[in-house]
């Protein structure tokens, strides 16, 4: 395939992401830049709760509707993230019953199914996979709305703000979404693997 | 460890692939549908056909609230620049002012009951129509002792809130449009649009439930603040907006957060809060509904009455039809159109009512549904006040 995704022709210093959309507009292979910038940490955060394969596909979906509509894209937004990864958090919905079944397996079998070739660690992962294994049991039982802000905040790293934005809610909602989720997460754990500790922001 | 951090532990085992590897997994490339082979029939979320290209990047914006549905008219913008319109701000405000200084507390508790809707152009291309996103919800705040971490009720005296949605509906922004809604087979549910990124409408959540109590405290402009904090506020309007309008002392030296604040304000500009006296306009008006003491309500009061910029409204109702007063303010135009923000007061009782975002103008893309006069967005206050009984 053509490296042209991935050849770096517009150079680091080319500015705010909203400067290469507006180049790209007149040169399509600018838009490249934008997968440089963002396809790592959004397909990294789509891959832990799809799996390699659905990732592949909802990044490449993402970023072809992010080009496709790349001449609505407001210049007054210097960052693309929240742009994208709204792309992308509607794309992952539409696999929500997938990612039901991933948890529900994992929980089951406390193998996970989204790692790849770990089994020289196996040793140091036993607690870690136990500890997986009862988080992804509470996962799958999450509502997708619960589920989208917790993993969002958690695997997405977004802001209450950024995850308000991208889900199209209240930053209030956003606030008892969490709440809720992060409790039932909390009651699924065995006491003995959480500490007291500050909730976090 | 809290579950955050094991849920974090989680994603540490996924590594970051590179742009390199990616562009080949994925077979991305710019103007070029991927040439991957499907593997499975994928679902991918039903596109309206003809919703009107809405730029990506306008829309959600759900933070800023905004007015309800149709029955407030908008009449011709008031020239702002008139003297005697400042002159007319303080008198509509006036007695809202002074009724919220001699408010009672008469309870521990602040709760509130808000109906919160947004407005979108939904249906075929040639023959849209809006509806709302509605949310109902009630929200509780006071001072109490909870642990967090064992879920009793002893311990240190924090600020708690707790919130819960009591339902998720939609309504037809206007009348008018009941025909075009029945020939579109009368939908009571619009799914998410992956073209324009709009989220579905009613939003599935889970009702009824109370959530809760968690600590937190509420932005407070460009710095937060505490309920217990709240009683410590100073009544004069001008440290006030030196509170509200100075970056936090903690955050001054930090770079990170004046790069979270530049994405702020651009994103305050995309939704039309274009210069600084937009944006102190939007920082007041979000920060009305806290749990005041009645001197630092009025103070709060006195200083949206004073931003350049505001017009009064006097002799008008809000969408549920109760009487108010109160200010409006202009945004800059945005791709969605041009908006008029309104604050609406109950002047007897110095109570808040409502936030209504009226059109002035709507965009090219979204005048063949939406009208000047119409209320695109709302937060209507149906309760707001002092209460004895926490939810808990």
């Amino acid at each position: 395939m053509s490296p042209a995704a991935s050849r770096a022709r517009v150079p680091e210093e080319a500015g705010s992401d909203a400067s290469v959309v507006l180049r790209s507009l007149d040169d399509p292979t600018d838009f490249g830049e934008i997968f440089r910038r963002h396809a790592p940490a959004l397909h990294r955060y789509v891959v832990r709760r799809l799996g390699r394969a659905d990732a592949d596909d909802v990044v490449a979906e993402t970023f072809h509707v992010a080009f496709r509509e790349r001449h609505r894209y407001d210049p007054a937004y210097p960052d693309a993230r929240p742009w994208l990864w709204r792309i992308a958090a509607n794309l992952v919905r539409g696999h929500h019953r997938a990612e039901t079944r991933h948890y529900r397996a994992l929980a089951r079998t406390g193998v996970d199914p989204v790692l790849e070739g770990h089994a020289d660690r196996v040793g140091e992962r036993v607690d870690a996979a136990s500890v997986s294994a009862s988080l992804a049991g509470a996962l799958a039982r999450l509502s997708k709305g619960d589920r989208d802000v917790l993993l969002l905040i958690a695997w997405g790293e977004l802001t209450y703000e950024e995850v308000a934005s991208v889900l199209g809610i209240p930053v209030g909602t956003v606030r008892s979404r969490l709440h809720r989720a992060r409790k039932r997460l909390r009651t699924a754990l065995p006491t003995s693997t959480t500490t007291r500790e500050e909730e976090d922001r | 460890m809290n579950e955050l951090d094991h849920l974090r532990t989680m994603r540490s085992e996924i590594p970051e692939r590179s742009p390199d590897e990616l562009a080949l997994s994925t077979g991305w490339r710019p103007g070029r549908r991927k040439s991957r082979p499907v593997r499975r029939p994928r679902t991918l979320p039903v596109v309206l056909s003809g919703v009107a290209a809405v730029a990506a990047a306008a829309l959600f914006l759900a933070l800023v609230v905004f007015p309800g549905p149709g029955t407030v008219t908008v009449g011709p913008a008031t020239d702002p620049s008139e003297s005697e319109v400042g002159g007319s701000v303080r008198e509509v405000m006036a007695p809202v002012i002074e009724a919220a200084r001699s408010r009672p507390v008469d309870g521990d508790v602040w709760h509130q009951r808000l109906t919160w809707a947004q407005a979108w152009g939904v249906g075929p291309e040639d023959d849209r129509y809006g509806v709302y996103r509605v949310y109902r919800t009630e929200e509780w705040s006071w001072t109490g002792e909870y642990d967090i971490d064992t879920n009793d009720f002893e311990g240190e005296e924090s600020g708690l809130s707790a919130q819960r949605t009591n339902e998720t509906t939609w309504a037809l922004v206007d009348e008018d449009h009941r025909a075009a809604w029945e020939r579109d087979g009368s939908p009571e549910y619009w799914p998410h649009d992956s073209e324009t990124g709009r989220v579905e409408i009613p939003t599935q959540e889970e009702d009824g439930e109370i959530t809760g109590p968690q600590p937190g405290g509420w932005g407070f402009g460009l710095g937060t603040v505490e309920h217990p904090d709240l009683r410590s506020l100073p009544s004069d309007p001008e440290l006030l907006e030196e509170m509200l309008f100075s970056v936090p002392e903690t955050e001054a030296e930090n770079s990170a957060h004046q790069d979270h604040l530049d994405n702020e304000y651009a994103v305050m500009a995309e939704n039309g809060y274009a210069d600084e006296g937009a944006r102190r306009f939007s920082y007041v008006s979000g920060a009305l509904s806290l749990p005041y003491p009645p001197e630092v309500r009025a103070g709060m009061y006195t200083v949206l009455a004073g931003l350049p910029g505001v017009r009064a409204l006097g002799g008008v109702t809000d969408l549920s039809g109760r009487d108010a007063v109160g200010v409006a303010y202009t945004l800059s135009p945005t791709a969605r159109g041009t908006f008029e923000e309104r604050i609406l007061f109950d002047s007897e009782t110095g109570g808040l009512l409502s936030l209504e975002q009226v059109v002035v103008e709507p965009a090219e893309s979204e005048s063949d549904w939406s009208e000047p006069g119409d209320v695109v967005g709302y937060t209507l206050y149906e309760e707001m006040g002092w209460t004895d009984d926490p939810p808990f």
